[in-house]
């Protein structure tokens, strides 16, 4: 299996919970589907067009905290468009609501990617290599720009491992194996949306078992791909 | 149109470049660092203030209260200029006419984009939706190069709060005594076709950040000044150097940088940003400036950084603003 992996970093990112619009907390790190729309931004697709190509049977992506999750408060102040079709004169009591936002503050995440579709995975690869981007990339909003940069020269060759007691160090999906608790490590568990159908209508989530610091989480027994120095899960 | 990368600073003393609506309209300052925030969205509100005022474009995003008065009627009467009175077949034909209206007409949804809530009478029924642009110009929160100091300063109002009372008010503000802030954004050529912007908007983009900066006379904001504006144009499609405001530092004598108080106290450090340009030379076309003279930019052999970036054999072309 052919594996591009690269890192991707910012001063800030912010990646909302897409069920509510009234929440301002930050996911610690972006959901599989935040990551297939970043890369369909480099690669330059249409808005809503690429959601097949991250299905479960074509696609797999894992993703490694490099830098400790750190959040911030950052206040925004939100205007109430609902007064009228435009954003105009838009004053008085109850059209502005101050609403404290989290945001993510200096992330570095390595981000795995294997595509059925060889060809796309090329155009990526050629893409990252030459530091290109087809539109601006970004951290969840448009205000947290983002840097990436290709990890190794080449694409990885992995197959999968099946192995007991082993430290996985990029985030893991909860039912890929039992967790050992080790001191000196802060675990966390989140669920994000998984995949998307045509309508942009998400069909799965997933739920992951993560270490804030970045730190290697030990399983009793997984399956996993060694990718460089790295044990990865991809899901 | 080719992809470009800007790097704005500008300075401001003794006064609030970006309050925090939770906070007692604090500056914004990032706890860890001690460096103050300027969100991306108060740089915007600087450009769109000054282009509607001074150089006469439609805004769509907009606070400004209109001669006419009553604003909500207004606000009506003018998203109809949006939508032309008529019958529409299908909420997507009107979001489409819609777009195309606003899009023509207003500089700051070509510049920025925006998230327009829309509601239609579509065959006597009310409709919902909404249209999402993304604009081709993005801008990272902005933040000083320097640390900063947040004064608490009191003072006496001019008026008494309330009938009858004797004893004029008490008000008080907090101020940043010195901050340079950097800002980073983007301009991005492919969602530039979605949104319709042109070089021209580039232009008036740029006047704005310049010269919207130096004209903001609200008493918070007074004596801000632009102090380096780059606009680095690639000649290779879809390449970007990225995180130029990581690329700067400040040099200064002072045993911490919360004592600088003037533009006359440091030197900018740039040799990250100049290796980078280095490495990328060729592909860079060109890089377009405008640099106050107080900023002071000269290396060790007393080159400056518009002299530093020709000497890598890069045109450079200065900023008629």
């Amino acid at each position: 299996m052919n594996l591009v992996v690269f890192d991707v970093w910012g001063d800030y990112a912010y990646f909302r919970r897409g069920y509510t619009t009234t929440s301002t907390i930050s996911y610690p790190f972006p959901s599989r589907t935040t990551i297939a729309g970043f890369i369909s931004g480099i690669l330059g697709k249409e808005r809503d067009s690429y959601y097949d190509l991250f299905q479960k049977n074509n696609s797999k992506i894992g993703l490694k905290i490099i830098n400790p999750i750190e959040k911030t408060r950052i206040n925004l102040n939100y205007v109430n468009t609902k007064e009228s079709i435009v954003l105009f004169e838009i004053k008085g009591n109850g059209k502005r609501t101050q609403v404290p936002a989290e945001f993510l503050k200096n992330v570095k995440y390595r981000i795995y990617l294997s595509l059925d579709d060889d060809d796309i995975l090329n155009e990526f690869y050629g893409l990252l290599k030459e530091h290109k981007s087809v539109y601006t990339p970004y951290l969840g909003i448009s205000e947290c720009l983002a840097n990436f940069s290709l990890v190794s020269e080449d694409i990885f060759s992995v197959e999968p491992i099946k192995e007991e007691n082993v430290h996985i160090d990029s985030v893991v999906l909860k039912n890929s194996g039992k967790l050992v608790i080790e001191s000196g490590k802060r675990y966390g568990v989140i669920k994000s949306p998984g995949y998307m159908d045509e309508n942009r209508v998400v069909s799965d989530f997933l739920e992951y078992y993560y270490e804030s610091n970045g730190k290697s989480i030990l399983l009793d027994s997984c399956e996993y791909y060694k990718v460089g120095e790295d044990n990865v899960i991809l899901y | 149109m080719n992809r470009s990368e800007l790097l704005f600073i500008y300075d401001i003393n003794d006064a609030n470049p970006n309050g925090d609506p939770l906070d007692e309209n604090k500056p914004r300052i990032d706890e860890d660092t001690e460096k103050n925030i300027v969100t991306d969205v108060r740089l915007k509100r600087t450009i769109r203030d000054y282009l509607e005022e001074y150089a006469d474009e439609s805004i769509f995003v907009k606070e400004k209260v209109s001669e006419s008065g009553e604003g909500i009627q207004d606000a009506k009467a003018r998203a109809k200029d949006f939508l032309p009175e008529g019958d529409y077949e299908s909420l997507d034909d009107a979001k489409k006419i819609m777009k195309e209206n606003i899009l023509s007409e207003c500089i700051d949804a070509r510049l920025f984009g925006g998230t327009i809530p829309i509601e239609v009478k579509i065959k006597k029924k009310n409709q919902s939706g909404s249209i999402t642009l993304t604009g081709p110009v993005q801008f990272r929160m902005g933040r000083s190069l320097n640390r900063v100091n947040i004064e608490h300063i009191k003072g006496t109002g001019a008026f008494a709060s309330g009938d009858s009372k004797s004893q004029k008010t008490f008000r008080e503000e907090y101020v940043v005594h010195y901050s340079l802030v950097t800002f980073y954004g983007a301009i991005n050529e492919n969602a530039a076709k979605y949104t319709h912007m042109g070089e021209e908007d580039i232009n008036k983009l740029l006047d704005g950040m310049w010269n919207g900066t130096k004209n903001l006379i609200t008493r918070s904001k007074f004596g801000q000044t632009p102090r380096l504006l780059l606009q680095i144009e690639y000649s290779e499609n879809n390449f970007f150097i990225g995180d130029l405001n990581n690329k700067l530092s400040i040099k200064h004598d002072f045993d911490s940088d919360k004592e600088i108080r003037s533009i006359n106290e440091f030197t900018l450090v740039y040799d990250q940003l100049l290796n980078s340009f280095e490495k990328y030379s060729d592909k860079i076309s060109k890089i377009y400036y405008k640099l106050d003279d107080s900023l002071k930019t000269e290396d060790n052999s007393n080159k400056s950084l518009i002299e530093n970036i020709n000497s890598l054999g890069i045109e450079t072309e200065e900023l008629l603003l």
